[in-house]
């Protein structure tokens, strides 16, 4: 579906004008774009873990902790004998 | 270098190391176990032709019994997963597989509760490098078409982390 696609489902199937929906839309991109480069501040070590929990939540910097503890147990095991 | 011996393998892996031109890695593996579902979630659903899915020697698709499934969905509490994730950690309990390919945290958390190893499109990526299936640059290279041309959710920082380990 294209981006004129799911706006005009989203009219119909919400009952709101387009404004409303695309003001909704910025501002939920905005915070995503937000938390995305915040964990990626953290993960390159530019702010501690602490810091990034203030800004973004426990539960996306466990989650971003997560996957680096994922990718470091695969090459650990991927680079046994 | 040698091949591994046998793995079962989500539909991630698959559909994201194909995306990359990297399915014939999974060759790696002289046998490479699938349940019906995930056969339906990638050449059924037609995400990757079965032509491709046939390029892999040790392929075999396994059907498993809807009863016992269930019995185990219960008894592991698997309720929340997909079809082909709670068929895949069937497998390797049913079969004694002890390697997982899941590029998906929560049948990672499940498969390790089972005490079976979950290893990831990176991680395959990692291992052909270590059997010398492909260079350094190789692998590097992989490893970012993973973040940039796969439909795998990874982020660069994560990339730069595995790529860091191998240098």
């Amino acid at each position: 579906m294209s981006i004129t696609d799911y706006l005009s489902s989203l009219t119909q199937v919400t009952d709101q004008k387009e404004e409303h929906i695309l003001a909704q839309a910025l501002e939920i991109g905005l915070r995503q774009m937000w938390r995305e480069e915040m964990l990626a501040r953290y993960l390159r070590g530019d702010i501690s873990r602490e810091e990034a929990i203030e800004l973004v939540g426990i539960e996306w910097v466990g989650l971003a902790d997560e996957q680096v503890d994922a990718v470091l147990e695969d090459i650990h095991w991927a680079l046994k004998q | 270098m040698g091949a591994e011996t046998i793995a079962v393998a989500d539909a991630g892996p698959i559909l994201h190391l194909n995306e990359i031109d990297l399915i014939e890695l999974l060759n790696i593996w002289n046998q490479l176990l699938i349940p019906k579902a995930v056969w339906a979630e990638t050449a059924g659903a037609q995400r990757i032709p079965a032509t491709i899915l046939a390029t892999l020697k040790g392929l075999t698709v396994r059907q498993v019994t809807p009863e016992n499934l269930e019995q185990f969905i219960r008894q592991f509490h698997l309720e929340a997963l997909h079809a082909g994730e709670r068929e895949c950690l069937y497998l390797c309990k049913n079969e004694d597989v002890s390697l997982l390919l899941t590029d998906d945290l929560a049948v990672r958390r499940a498969a390790k509760r089972l005490g079976i190893r979950p290893v990831g499109s990176l991680g395959v990526i990692v291992r052909g490098y270590r059997l010398g299936k492909l260079s350094l640059l190789e692998a590097r290279t992989y490893l970012r078409a993973l973040q940039h041309a796969s439909s795998l959710f990874v982020t660069p920082e994560i990339v730069e982390i595995a790529i860091r380990q191998l240098e």
